[in-house]
């Protein structure tokens, strides 16, 4: 079990996490999105034990990652910025982690580089960058981890590459029940991939929960009425948005679609129907209301 | 065999849901036969194995199949209950299509007259 136990971390006057508290079992999928500079990459170093955070603490099984050899065995976290030992080939650094990590599995980073074709025996500083960000995956699951962290590891892949290492994610999980932690952009791929998901902003976790939960914060209606919907109607609910256009008006609400739904029945519709949000609209209605770039 | 929509705003539980339990109620999964593994079709599809794992949960609570500990799911035996699921599944399909019908504005009266021809009433 992995576990943020209020975490607050600053770089000088900068508060880059605050009280980030967050549990995630094992063979869960957590997607962790944000703002750009929320303070995503500074969780997920925290998490891999390798900054020390001001308060808070991070755990692996109740021990505490920081500096901790026996964790950081156990924990990969996969950085935005590919770097690997200058000149290194991807068999200098299967030689590397074998010094260095109990679990490393030679066997298996031969499998992957050939499914992922990777060449072992050229320089990895000649490849292109999403190469390289292959080239950290596939050492990453060589050393069979028990934490992945994946820092917009998603995003810098072709669609080929990300179709073939969520195959292999499906089956490391299942075989070993990895935590693994999506931090990204792609909130398409998020929505389709994660058990639950989590918004950054600020160094705030805003909300975090399963999904569906996620998804069920807002919901859009579309409503016909004969004459418009009536105000008692409206101000007992918490509307997000309106726009109406003669008969017809569709409006995102906060609350769960089942509730808002009998809630306009009340109105009296010719028509009503609830049309579904997707993960990427929720993240920027949130974020609206926290007052980011609106 | 299966396809994900991604694009498609169903949850990719319910869609996995829907074809199963679309190929078992056609026949084209027969009874007895075995769901293919969460890992394989976890790989395969490329999706997380914890969706799958809830479809198949999903299965299992319609009564459509049974899983065994340490062996899989598998297409449940009992016929009765998957004529019941048929039956609901075409009574839902009815519905859906009767809605349609109304939000264009087809008239009662030639619905009605519809389920009259079908039924021979």
């Amino acid at each position: 079990m992995l576990k943020a136990d209020s975490i607050t971390k600053c770089f000088g006057q900068k508060v880059a996490l605050e009280k980030v508290s967050l549990t995630l079992g094992a063979g869960h999928i957590f997607g962790l999105v944000g703002t750009n500079g929320a303070g995503k990459s500074t969780l997920l170093r925290v998490l891999s034990g390798v900054l020390k955070p001001d308060r808070g603490h991070a755990m692996l099984d109740d021990t505490d990652v920081y500096e901790n050899v026996q964790a950081k065995q156990q924990i990969c976290y996969v950085s935005d910025e590919p770097t690997f030992i200058t000149g290194a080939t991807i068999k200098d650094m299967d030689r590397m982690q074998s010094a260095y990590y109990d679990k490393h599995d030679p066997d298996r980073l031969r499998k992957l580089c050939k499914s992922f074709s990777l060449p072992m025996h050229e320089r990895i500083s000649s490849f292109s960058k999403g190469t390289q960000k292959r080239v950290q995956i596939v050492l990453a699951l060589a050393r069979h981890p028990r934490v992945l962290l994946c820092d917009e590891t998603f995003d810098g892949l072709d669609p080929v590459m990300r179709d073939a290492f969520k195959r292999v994610l499906g089956e490391v999980m299942v075989d070993e029940q990895i935590t693994t932690i999506l931090a990204g952009h792609s909130l398409q791929e998020m929505e389709n991939i994660c058990d639950s998901v989590g918004f950054l902003h600020e160094g705030t976790l805003l909300t975090s929960g399963d999904m569906d939960h996620i998804l069920n914060r807002f919901c859009k209606m579309q409503i016909v009425t004969e004459n418009g919907i009536p105000s008692e109607v409206l101000s007992g609910l918490s509307v997000v948005s309106l726009k109406e256009q003669g008969k017809l008006a569709v409006l995102t609400v906060k609350g769960d679609e089942k509730t808002v739904f009998d809630r306009l029945k009340a109105a009296d519709p010719v028509y009503l129907e609830a049309i579904p949000l997707s993960l990427e609209e929720v993240f920027i209605l949130d974020m609206e209301e926290q007052g980011y770039a609106k | 065999m299966f396809y994900i929509n991604t694009r498609d705003k169903t949850p990719i539980y319910e869609q996995l849901f829907r074809q199963l339990h679309e190929q078992i109620t056609l026949g084209v999964l027969e009874p007895g036969t075995a769901l293919p593994s969460v890992r394989s079709l976890s790989s395969e599809l490329g999706i997380n194995p914890n969706t799958i794992q809830r479809a198949y949960r999903m299965m299992e609570e319609a009564g459509l199949t049974v899983s065994i500990p340490g062996k899989g799911n598998f297409v449940t035996d009992d016929t009765a209950g998957l004529q019941h699921e048929q039956r609901v599944r075409h009574l839902e399909a009815a519905r859906r299509e009767l809605t349609a019908l109304r939000k264009l504005g087809v008239p009662k009266s030639e619905a009605v007259q519809l389920v009259d021809d079908v039924y021979g009433g």
